[in-house]
């Protein structure tokens, strides 16, 4: 602190040294002109100037969105296009009265042809704008932009990770500003701040300039290039004619790796370790990965300022779709917790407890519905269902609607 | 303040125009109080430590100068300012080492030693060579002693190399000081080219490279043979891209102040010989080795022994200059050992036949196994104990029993270093002279760096690895 403060003196007492010399040496300021016009003659450099064309001109092409279909199949940005893009181009053959909002659970958990076939019978059309990766500031900003187009939008599934109040950030992650720079630039700084998120200047940079927001793009363009084509190409022909974005069809599971705990599970999907049958390279990683993040996470938590933070920018979320005359349904899905690596129902309760207030019309807890011996046949990964457990989770889902609808809540 | 920061970003241009606002002692003044700005933006309290040194230098070198060559007095003089830049650094860097170095030959077996906790000002190493290679050259009338105290202090702290280098001769330094160069748009130009270029070394390639040598040097045990000699030849460029990087920063930001300071790289891997390796590396530091220890023992004079023993002593002074621990210590001996080989080597008849009817194989082969001599050296120098770098070692050349494991994790990285090595010739190899003054390769310079920097800049600001030294 003793140090702190004395840089703050001697900065301050730098710049007044700084300001006493330029007042003692020359009123009025008085630079040497030949300096300032060999500075100036830098400036002019043929070289200077065509560099910063070339950067103004690739600038104002990537501004009007030239590049997006270029964009790296399934990063932040080029899946927010993909998905938000499809469900309003679809729009004539599925005008939705139901919106599924949330992030790769409600991805990968929900199935929406299922769910239409199921719910078709009580009137509600269903389609899903759930992006992996979003934080809640990024679904608002999704479901704005959507609802512009979709005037019947009545309700929406908003399935909620029991995990995420105690995972929040001040700062705006990378992710984050990858998507929300594909949305209203303006309206997305906005909430930014409304969302209490502490915006700082390179955020702004990432915000409003396309080279800032796509370097890493560009990187993986100039790294992979032979990829990039492939998948562009095969982007082109194998065009999606379904009116749903994703309808997860991985058949993997959890029990391919048969561990009892997180150490053993690191153990058994590290790098080094073999890649079981009916399992890839990809399925093996993700376990891993969210193997590890239930290692950090850990069992212990409380109430702290970031879950205050987290049901304050839930609030928003809930206060914005209400304001549209939106009723909420909440839903919490089926997790594997037979692994006992975060005490799942207990932190549902929590949410409950301390932030009723802030959750939704209805709530639909579905976290129980796969039995804990069975589980292990039904997840992906730690978080996320497979095709098999899609099924359940959507049937469940389906069900407690209609139930809803029998006894009149809905 | 890191030259790879914001505050940097702010603080370069508003010294610029002070400095060519004002004119003089108060341009000088102007320097002075902005380099200790520099130097107190890290810790603003070891800036007495400096202002110690600075004094005690300058008023030795003054007292030097008055007094006859022959005068019995002088040498004191001359002991007071080595004691006080030695005992500084002394006291700073190797407090722990010694007390280390005690506790293993249980000198004193009867107590218990605990390190102390002491801060290593940064730069100490740096401005305390300069400050004494003044005092010595002054010492030696080789140069005059500076009147004014101003002057002194602005060499010593003069803020482009005040941190990390390259260490400045008084001579050159005054010389620039008392006729400052003058800044065209030609310097202008040259100098931002070698400041983009320094920042593209630092944060495209160091910073990028530091992700293969953090997870190498971490994880060697559960690693092979062909894994850990990738991670060494990537600590290999990644020293070069964050020191030449910071050489190019400083030596680009002190030309735009009229300040010609010399080339303190010129592409070191890529060499014959441990000698032209060190030719080319830090090469203000290597001759300030030579000139302040190597020659006054010896140097090459008198018997090959005697010069093994010069060339050892310059070298372990070189490793501890690094670090205070045995691994670097190690590292100096391994250097000095290799440099005595070659000595002989090259004294025989086999080695003169090679080198006239050798051609281009034994050409390729010498650079080839100096590399890799380079290599067998990185692990004392990065490893964090000796027996980290014994280990790692072991596994190098094929002594631990798990060096042939199959599983062949670093193929990307293996890539990252083999691009550096093409990057880094072709840096050296286009001079950016040649660049600057070609619109076409200028335009095609500016925008690489840029998209470079863009896309693959490490955008958390980390420190110069010189910056511990």
């Amino acid at each position: 602190m003793i140090s702190n403060s004395f840089i703050c003196l001697s900065s301050k007492s730098f710049f007044l040294t700084i300001l006493h010399a330029v007042r003692i040496s020359s009123m009025p300021f008085a630079m040497n002109p030949s300096i300032l016009k060999e500075y100036l003659k830098f400036l002019k450099n043929p070289a200077i100037l065509r560099s910063l064309v070339i950067i103004l001109v690739i600038e104002i092409i990537l501004q009007l969105g030239c590049y997006r279909k270029f964009l790296k199949r399934n990063s932040y940005a080029a899946n927010i296009n993909r998905i938000l893009d499809h469900v309003i181009s679809k729009k004539n053959e599925m005008d939705p009265n139901v919106l599924i909002v949330g992030t790769s659970l409600a991805y990968q958990g929900l199935s929406v042809p299922l769910l239409n076939e199921r719910l078709s019978g009580i009137g509600l059309k269903v389609q899903s704008i759930a992006i992996p990766g979003s934080e809640l500031v990024v679904q608002e900003l999704a479901l704005e932009k959507v609802l512009l187009h979709f005037k019947k939008i009545r309700y929406i599934i908003h399935v909620n990770e029991a995990e995420l109040p105690w995972s929040t950030d001040r700062r705006p992650l990378e992710p984050t500003m990858a998507m929300v720079s594909e949305l209203d630039r303006v309206s997305a700084l906005r909430k930014l701040y409304e969302y209490n998120y502490d915006v700082r200047l390179p955020d702004l940079f990432f915000l409003y300039f396309r080279l800032v927001a796509y370097r890493n793009d560009f990187g993986d363009l100039v790294l992979n290039p032979d990829k990039r084509i492939k998948a562009y190409g095969r982007e082109r022909i194998l065009q999606n004619s379904n009116f749903y974005e994703y309808d997860n069809q991985k058949s993997e599971s959890l029990d391919l790796y048969d561990f009892k705990n997180i150490k053993e599970c690191l153990e058994k999907t590290s790098s080094s370790s073999e890649v079981k049958k009916g399992s890839d390279s990809f399925h093996k990683h993700s376990i891993f990965k969210t193997c590890e993040q239930a290692e950090i996470f850990g069992a212990s938590f409380s109430k702290t300022d970031e879950t205050e933070l987290y049901f304050k920018r839930l609030n928003h979320l809930y206060q914005f779709a209400k304001k549209n005359d939106i009723i909420i349904i909440n839903v919490f899905q089926p997790m594997p917790y037979y692994l006992d690596f975060i005490d799942y129902p207990t932190r549902i309760e929590f949410w409950k407890e301390h932030y009723r207030d802030n959750l939704g019309n209805h709530i639909l807890n579905l976290n129980s519905i796969i039995s804990s011996e069975e589980s292990p046949k039904y997840f992906y990964d730690l978080i996320h269902l497979n095709r098999k457990g899609k099924e359940i989770f959507s049937n469940s889902l389906a069900d407690s609607i209609l139930l809803l609808k029998k006894r009149g809540e809905l | 303040m890191l030259f790879n920061s914001v505050q940097f970003l702010f603080f370069l241009p508003i010294v610029l125009i002070l400095y060519f606002v004002l004119k003089d002692t108060k341009q000088r003044f102007m320097l002075l109080v902005a380099s200790f700005y520099f130097y107190m933006a890290w810790n603003a309290y070891f800036i007495f430590l400096l202002l110690f040194s600075i004094v005690i230098d300058y008023f030795a070198a003054l007292i030097l100068s008055k007094l006859d060559r022959q005068d019995p007095n002088r040498k004191i003089y001359l002991i007071v300012s080595l004691v006080t830049n030695l005992g500084f650094l002394a006291y700073f860097k190797y407090t722990n080492f010694i007390i280390e170095v005690l506790s293993d030959i249980h000198l004193f077996s009867s107590r218990d030693f605990t390190s102390l906790d002491i801060i290593l000002p940064v730069g100490i190493s740096f401005y305390t060579f300069q400050s004494m290679s003044y005092t010595i050259d002054v010492y030696r009338g080789k140069i005059e002693a500076e009147k004014s105290f101003l002057d002194f202090a602005l060499y010593v702290s003069f803020f482009p190399q005040l941190v990390a280098g390259p260490i400045v001769r008084a001579e050159t330094f005054f010389r620039d000081l008392k006729n400052r160069l003058p800044v065209d748009a030609d310097v202008i130009r040259f100098s931002f080219a070698q400041i983009l270029l320094g920042f593209t070394k630092k944060v495209v390639m160091a910073d990028n490279l530091a992700i293969v040598v953090d997870s190498v040097f971490s994880n060697h045990s559960s690693m092979n043979s062909i894994e850990i000699w990738t991670g060494v030849f990537a600590f290999m460029w990644q020293i070069y891209f964050d020191f030449a990087g910071y050489t190019d920063i400083a030596i680009g930001v002190a030309r735009l102040f009229g300040f010609q300071f010399d080339v303190n790289f010129y592409f070191p891997f890529n060499v014959r010989s441990i000698s032209e390796h060190w030719s080319r590396w830090h090469i203000s530091f290597t001759s300030w080795i030579r000139d302040y220890i190597y020659i006054p023992l010896g140097g090459s004079k008198g018997s090959r022994l005697l010069v093994h023993r010069n060339i050892m002593i310059t070298f372990v002074f070189g490793g501890l200059w690094h670090g205070a621990a045995y691994h670097f210590l190690a590292w100096g001996l391994w250097h000095s050992t290799m440099l005595s080989v070659e000595r002989e080597y090259s004294a025989t008849d086999l080695s003169k036949w090679l080198n006239q009817k050798g051609g281009i194989l034994y050409d390729l082969f010498c650079r080839i196994f100096t590399m890799i001599c380079l290599g067998a050296g990185l692990p004392f120098f990065r490893s964090e104990t000796m027996r980290d770098a014994w280990s790692m070692l072991g596994k190098m050349f094929f002594v631990s029993p798990n060096s042939y494991s199959q599983s062949f994790q670093n193929l990307n990285y293996f890539k990252l270093v083999v691009i550096c090595f093409v990057t880094g010739y072709v840096f050296e190899k286009f001079q950016l002279k040649r660049i600057v003054v070609s619109t076409a390769l200028f335009t095609l310079f500016i925008l690489g760096n840029f998209f470079l920097l863009l896309s693959f800049g490490v955008r958390e600001a980390k420190n110069f690895i010189y910056f511990a030294f």
